[in-house]
Formats: structure tokens, sequence, C-alpha cells
């Protein structure tokens, strides 16, 4: 009953804190929004051959959050919370919403052709990545836990359709399945270490939590270490680390292309995004003990992502076991980060972890969208499928060995300078042997990214493939294709903007952690 | 022992209960059911440790779990009828349209 009366207590004298600031801060979010229900309503009401038009607004929303997001870019510092705490409008949150939503603009660039000739619906695919990316946004921003979880479940339901969306074929339900159950699966598991965390430290707020692990000393307390664990195991499954990727594989390869580029980068940049807030602003005092645990399943995750990649016939399963593998570059940086105690070094961790994220976006998604147009020309995604494409669509395969090279890492593209940030954090940090590891990697990755430019330059197409070339549409995919070349090549020859926009977005982290042990 | 402590054996318990039913079922019917017996055991760890932390967070997040799972039952059972509709029989192992 005294407990009762608490409750009522603290909710009867807890402060208003809701105000026209609060949906200032959130407007970015409120744009997605409204446009993804705007979709769902006209898709309702148009004929079916107008429907495609649909795409225009579902970019035009984006392009408008983006231009939000720009806006409210420096607008914030830590202080600067909505809806009591839930939801920061920070440099990093805004770093992140811009990652999102360039995904999302390229997703929807991509994705008419195929979905058109295959039947899938294309008013709600639009509708559920428009949500999945609202999903993506809130965890971006997120600044409590009970925040981090419904947006990640945002993302992952609407991705849970969206495998599923190929009716007509059976790998699609297939994938979806596995998806799904393993999906919730590594919910519940991240959930119950939300609820140990909670009740270790008697909070849900990620501020709150670091603080009263340093007021109390919990940094060692078994219940807390369980419910870090806990959350690195759910937050691994939703970023495809090794060994929880099980599921990759299958959901890429049975989901429509279009939807494994998007889940390719997409919810991958989200789960990064709520690792670093939880593990960095959350736990830092921690440190010690998950920047071991997040090592060793970098090393697994590279090593095995690129090792299966090599064996693979599909070029689709290929880029899924390709994408596992960059998870692993990118859980570099993120060791990197506890290993320091310096402001600038750790600056250098974290913005490595944000800018490769930004780069993957452009790369991997050019890399789907060619993989995308060979589909719809040659019926298969298979290396096959990929022979002569230098004789018989020459743009498109000079695109595609761009993207390819970018992924191994070879300058000038912006994929090397990628590579080349994280290894540095991690080689600064006391990590060299991270650093060789990956190195190391991205030799064997050129193997497999190699044999492709290979197969579109040296082998010929067959007279008989050749007959059966199939017509397609290319209008958004070139202008996509062309987006994503000109972004990789400027990230690699002039990365100056966008690694100040990453040291920015680096700095409320490292702020947050000062701010709480200086208390 | 306190009456914290057991609520947390008994949702720990009802946790590693539903983890082994998704580990070693193979009907992904009841592989789902066990997956939302893991929820509710997180429930109840949410309410017990929100009691003895004195917060009202841990209610609400409850309410934010139940909610959670209901999208998740709605999505889940469209892509079990789904592929119930293909098959006409539901077993784990016998989907192996893909490998390697």
């Amino acid at each position: 009953m005294s407990f009762l009366t608490n409750t009522l207590l603290q909710i009867s004298t807890a402060k208003p804190s809701f105000s026209g600031d609060d949906l200032y801060r959130i407007l970015p979010e409120l744009i997605v929004l409204v446009m993804a229900v705007l979709i769902v309503i006209l898709d309702l009401f148009l004929p079916k051959r107008s429907r495609p038009a649909l795409g225009y607004l579902a970019i035009a929303g984006y392009v408008a959050a983006l231009v939000a997001t720009a806006s409210l870019f420096y607008y914030g510092n830590p202080n600067k919370t909505s809806f009591s705490g839930m939801f920061i409008r920070d440099d990093f949150s805004s770093f992140f919403e811009i990652i999102f939503l360039i995904s999302g603009i390229l997703v929807v660039l991509v994705t008419p052709s195929y979905s058109l000739k295959r039947g899938i619906p294309i008013g709600e695919t639009y509708a559920i990545q428009a949500f999945s990316v609202l999903g993506m946004m809130i965890v971006g921003a997120s600044g409590d836990l009970m925040a981090i979880f419904v947006g990640i479940e945002l993302t992952s339901i609407c991705s849970y359709i969206l495998t599923g969306f190929a009716r007509n074929d059976p790998g699609s339900a297939e994938g979806s399945l596995k998806y799904f159950l393993l999906g919730i699966f590594a919910t519940a598991i991240l959930v119950y270490g939300m609820t140990w965390t909670f009740g270790m430290t008697g909070s849900t707020n990620l501020v709150a939590i670091s603080q009263s692990i340093q007021r109390n000393g919990l940094a060692t307390d078994p219940g807390l270490t369980l419910g870090m664990l806990l959350m690195v195991v759910g937050f691994g499954f939703k970023i495809a680390a090794v060994p929880f990727h099980l599921w990759t594989p299958d959901a890429y390869e049975g989901a429509p292309t279009p939807v494994a580029a998007f889940m390719s980068v997409g919810p991958k940049a989200a789960g990064f995004a709520a690792l670093l807030r939880v593990l960095i602003q959350g736990l830092p005092e921690l440190a010690a003990q998950w920047s071991v645990i997040i090592a060793v399943l970098a090393v697994l995750t590279m090593t095995l992502g690129n090792v299966v990649a090599i064996a693979q016939t599909s070029v689709k399963r290929m880029l899924a076991y390709s994408s596992i593998a960059h998870t692993g570059y990118i859980m570099v940086g993120l060791a990197a980060y506890a290993n320091t105690s310096s402001p600038e070094r750790q600056n250098d961790a974290i913005s490595s972890v944000l800018i490769y994220s930004l780069i993957y976006v452009f790369m991997n998604m050019g890399a789907f969208a060619i993989l995308i147009y060979v589909q719809n020309r040659q019926g298969g995604p298979d290396v096959d499928d990929f022979d002569g494409l230098g004789t018989w669509a020459p743009g498109i395969a000079l695109a595609m060995a761009f993207c390819l090279l970018s992924l191994t890492g070879i300058p000038p593209t912006g994929g090397f300078l990628g590579k080349f940030y994280v290894f540095r954090a991690a080689i600064d940090n006391g990590y060299t042997w991270l650093a060789i590891v990956g190195v190391l990697n991205s030799a064997v990755s050129a193997f497999f990214y190699l044999r492709i430019i290979y197969t579109m330059y040296f082998n010929p197409l067959k007279d008989e493939a050749r007959a059966k070339l199939q017509p397609t549409k290319t209008g958004f995919i070139t202008a996509g294709v062309v987006v994503i070349c000109i972004a990789i090549l400027l990230l690699g020859i002039f990365p100056d903007p966008a690694l100040n926009l990453a040291r920015d977005g680096a700095n409320p982290l490292i702020y947050v952690v000062r701010a709480t042990s200086g208390s | 022992m306190s009456s914290i402590t057991i609520a947390m054996v008994v949702s720990a318990l009802v946790f590693t209960i539903g983890a082994c039913g998704v580990l070693l079922r193979r009907n992904p019917l009841v592989q789902f059911m066990s997956i939302e017996l893991m929820l509710n055991a997180v429930n109840l760890a949410f309410i017990s440790f929100g009691g003895a932390n004195g917060s009202a967070e841990g209610q609400v997040f409850v309410l934010m779990v139940l909610t959670v799972a209901a999208a998740e039952a709605v999505i889940g059972l469209g892509i079990i009828v789904a592929m119930f509709r293909r098959r006409r029989r539901m077993d784990v192992d016998d989907i192996k349209v893909m490998e390697g």
C-alpha cells in the first residue's frame, strides 16, 4: 500500500514536462510520421497504376525531415531533452538521423523497378519503410531504455513484415519466419537485460543509470554485469554480430532485394546507435568489461563474415555475409573507445564508428542497387549473372566496381577512409592486434569482391543469356547509383566536412560521460 | 527469503523454461508461445524490481512490453499462417529452401 501511495505521489509531483519546445525537438520524427500515415491513407484511395507516384511523396518527406534535422544540428546540448529525458536532441541524434534518412531516400530510389516487376505492393512498402525509419530515428535520439526498446521494436517489426512481402516467393515467407522467431527471441533477451539494469540502478534513464552506478559503486555488481551481457546479446542480434548472426543470410536471401539492402544498412546502424547510447552513456563504468566482449565479438564477426562470404555463389548471400563482416569493422571502433580516458581519443573512436556507418550506407546500398538492376535484367542474383556486365551495361559495371572497391577499402574511395579511421582509433587506444586482424580480414575480403569485378569484365555473356535479357525501368536506380558514387568519391577524397560532423556528433556522449564522472 | 528474491527466482525460472522451449520445440507456434513466456517473465521482474526501487518506471515499462508483444503476435501469426497455407504442416525442420 505504501508503495502505491509512493508511486502516486511521484506521478503527481513530477513536474509538467511538455511544451512546444518538446515538439520542436522531435520535428524530423513528426515529419516522417505524418508522411508515413499520409502514404497509408493515399494508398487506399489511389488507383493501382498511380501508386508508384507515392515514391515522390516519400522522398519529399525524407528530404523535408533532412532539412529539419540539419536545422536542428548544433541546436542541442546534452540538456536539451524532451518528454522527461526520454528523447535527447543532441548532435549525436542528429548525425544518426541523417544516416537513417539518407538510407530511407536511397531505398525509395531502388525499390520501384524491383517491386513493380514482381507484383509486390508498392504503397505499403513505402509506408512500412517510413515507419521503420521512424523507429530508427527514435532509437538514435533516445535517452531512456524504454524509448530504445520501443524504437528498436518498431524498426524490427517493420523489417519482419518487409522480409515476407514477396508473397509468390517461398523463400520470402521462410526468411521472414526465421528472422521473426530469432528476432523476438533476441528482443526477450534484450529486455530481460534492461530489467536487470533497471533493478540494480533503480532507473531506466541512461544518465541516471550511470550516476547511480557511480554513486553506489555498482561497477562490479554481478546483477548489473548480467544486465549488460544480456543487452549486448540482444543488440548483437540486431546488428548481426557473430555468433548471433544466424538469421542474417536467410533473411537477406529470402527478402526482396531492396528490403535486404535496407535491412543491411538501416536497422544495423540503429543497433549501433543503441549500443553507443547504452554502453557509453549508460554504462561507462563497466567499460573495462564490455570493451573486451566487443573486441572478441568483433574478431569473430569480421573473420566469419569474410571467410564464409568466399564460398557463396549467390551475390545476394555474399553481400549478406559481407554486411556481417562490416559489422565487425564497426565494432572495432566501439571497442577502441573503452581503452582510453582522454576525451580526444574517445572522440576519435566514436566518430570513427559514426563516419563508418555513414560511408557504409552508401557503398552497401550501391552494391545492392546494382544487384537489383542485374536481377531485373537477368532474373537471378548469382555471380554468373554478372557475366560480361562490362559489355552490356558499362556504366552500371563501372559503378559496381567502384562500390566493390570501396567495400574492400581501396583508396580513393570512402570505404578506405572509414577503415582507416576505425583501425587508427584501435591502434591509438592500444588495440593494435585488433587492427591487425581487421587489416588481414580486409585482404581476405578483396578475394570475393574482386571476383565479381573479374566476372563483369573478363567473362563473356553467353549468347543464349544475351537473348534472354529482360527490359527494365532504370530511371530511379540510375539516379540512386549516381548519387551513391558521387557520395563515395566525395567522402574518399574530401572527407573533412563529414568527418567534422561526425566529430561533433560524437561529442555529446563524451560530454555526458565527463559531466557524470565530474559530479 | 524476501519477496523480491522469490519473485526474481520465479522470473528467472520462467525465463529459462521459455528459452528452453524456443530451443527444443520444433513447432513455430510453440516456439512463439515460449517467447511470450519469456516476455512475461520479464514483466514479472520489472514489476518486482519497480516495487523494490519504489519507482513507477518498472510498471510503465511493463505496459510497453505488453504493447510490443501484442504487435509481435499480430505479425508473427500472420507470417505463420502464410507459411501454413503454403505447406499444410508446420515444423521448423521443414524450412530449408535456403541453406548454406
